[in-house]
């Protein structure tokens, strides 16, 4: 992996993202099952780390570490019914901050390739 | 992760709000289609695979439903009494299920176009 405390926590923070958009579309697909609850995953550990990020109240290692747990995180069942036009919106929202960290991820690795050759 | 299973639950999910289309499409369709005697009345729904198919894919089945008679000794079917039987279908709720599945497949597809498009935002990284 990389050596850089921000591309660590673009990682952190593009596998968050994703991980909200699964459970998202899981309730969506759901959505008219008879009795469905809307599922959702605790992520306020991985936001509060990200909000360190800044500051440097964390650590390349601790974002690592992270970023491996929150592929495994399990989404839990709320009592709340499944409204299917606010899971859609918040897959909107997490699809496009995801695809705005992809693309400032592409600008720092054209970045580096610069640096490094010369050339974009 | 594969990555192809991103996209499971959207398409359980279209595979459901299709058989739910398909079954109140039926439904109505048969409204009124005399029972035959000696045949249970039935209607279809989605149900979920039986064992040893996909689990969780949703196809069609026959379930008990109420049935309505109908006073016709002219008909063809009609027992001794001259009473025919129908399948007791709400229409009201029959159409209301067409309208929520039809929504529902619209939603679906719209979260597989969203992770699909994530997938290949991800796989663009560091390309050029």
């Amino acid at each position: 992996m990389s050596g850089s405390l921000s591309v660590e926590a673009v990682r952190l923070a593009l596998g968050m993202l994703e991980l909200q958009a699964r459970v998202a579309s899981q309730n969506v697909a759901r959505a008219n099952e008879p009795g469905a609850r809307a599922m959702t995953v605790d992520l306020a550990g991985i936001q509060s780390e990200l909000a360190g990020v800044p500051t440097g109240a964390t650590s390349i290692e601790r974002l690592r570490t992270s970023a491996s747990t929150v592929r495994g995180l399990e989404a839990t069942e709320t009592q709340a019914p499944i409204e299917v036009d606010a899971q859609v919106a918040d897959m909107v929202v997490a699809s496009t901050q995801y695809q705005t960290l992809t693309e400032a991820l592409n600008r720092h690795f054209g970045l580096m390739r610069l640096a490094a050759t010369g050339r974009t | 992760m594969p990555v192809e299973s991103i996209l499971d639950a959207a398409r359980a999910g279209l595979a459901h709000e299709r058989a739910r289309m398909e079954a109140a499409s039926r439904n109505v369709a048969t409204a009124n289609v005399a029972i035959p005697t000696g045949q249970a009345a039935q209607k279809w729904a989605a149900v979920s695979a039986p064992a040893g198919h996909d689990a969780g894919a949703a196809h069609l089945g026959r379930v008990d439903a109420p049935e309505r008679v109908v006073t016709d000794p002219g008909h063809p079917l009609a027992d001794a009494q001259g009473q025919v039987r129908y399948p007791d279908v709400d229409l009201v709720s029959e159409m209301t299920t067409l309208m929520t599945a039809s929504r529902g497949y619209e939603a679906n597809v719209r979260s597989f176009n969203l992770l699909r498009s994530m997938m290949l935002r991800a796989l663009e990284i560091g390309a050029k």
